[in-house]
């Protein structure tokens, strides 16, 4: 891996800390919740229990732990709040962490070239 | 309670989000919006005795079927392929997306919607085209999120096949 001087990964945390809305979750073998931080209100992700199934809490995860062998990546996921997440799933160890980063501002621009593209394809 | 995952998958356009929204809201906008990545909308079903939620993924209508990104299919149940009625390729590219969706999920249940029923008198699709499809085996329903027609049949059937009822 490349490495990188000090004050560059200070400055990748602290822009993506302050632009990216970063939260998590922490999944056990057995599919139930055991730690959550970060800015999950964000995300209209509330009332989370400890222990309890994922499947059962956060409806769009159902269905896809277990993860193999690779990572998962979802990208632009609409929430219910309005925002668009960035998506990851990888494990350590026994476990899974799912990561949510938010992806609203680029989404949105993409959506809005895709939109006109879609558009005057249909125009033809 | 049991929980389904549905994708919904076809080209561009072809309605996947107005039958999401007529099937879940009881809604219709006659004004296109382009999806990007994925929304996931939820709705309890009642098969016989059973109820189930399913939760319908609904996901960004690419214009290549190569680019339909494999990770949104993850735990898949079953899945609804949409062709918009009015334009041939549309069906012909869910061909296509059956094949790739089936390398990676494997055999799901599936059903083909042909949207924009409300539309025939624009459709570019002869009859012997969509026999030609069911004689394949696929089960064909005609729908329109506009009206309505077709819509919580294609759901539900789509649910008793899942259940396996």
């Amino acid at each position: 891996m490349i490495e990188f001087p000090a004050p560059i990964c200070d400055f990748i945390l602290a822009l993506t800390f302050e632009t990216r809305a970063p939260a998590y979750l922490l999944v056990a073998e057995d599919n139930s919740v055991v730690d959550w931080g970060g800015n999950l209100d964000s995300y209209n992700i509330t009332g989370l229990q400890k222990d309890k199934d994922l499947d059962q809490q956060i409806y769009f995860l159902a269905g896809l732990l277990p993860l193999e062998d690779n990572n998962i990546f979802l990208p632009s996921v609409k929430m219910e709040g309005g925002l668009y997440a960035d998506v990851y799933l990888f494990r350590e160890a026994q476990r899974t962490w799912v990561l949510l980063l938010d992806a609203s501002t680029s989404t949105i621009e993409q959506r809005r070239l895709q939109q006109k593209a879609y558009d005057l394809e249909l125009e033809r | 309670m049991i929980q389904k995952k549905i994708c919904m998958l076809g080209t561009f356009a072809v309605g996947k989000t107005s039958l999401v929204r007529r099937f879940v809201e009881s809604i219709y906008s006659d004004a296109y919006q382009t999806t990007v990545g994925v929304k996931i909308d939820k709705k309890v079903v009642k098969v016989g005795e059973q109820e189930m939620m399913l939760l319908l993924w609904d996901i960004q209508g690419e214009d290549s079927v190569q680019d339909l990104r494999r990770s949104y299919l993850r735990g898949t149940a079953g899945y609804l392929l949409v062709a918009d009625g009015t334009r041939r390729d549309t069906l012909y590219r869910t061909r296509a997306i059956q094949t790739l969706v089936q390398e990676t999920v494997g055999s799901a249940p599936f059903l083909l919607l042909i949207n924009k029923s409300d539309l025939t008198e624009e459709w570019s699709l002869e009859k012997d085209e969509i026999e030609e499809i069911k004689s394949q085996g696929w089960q064909v329903i005609r729908t329109s999120a506009k009206t309505g027609l077709g819509v919580e049949e294609a759901f539900l059937t789509l649910s008793q096949k899942m259940l396996g009822t």
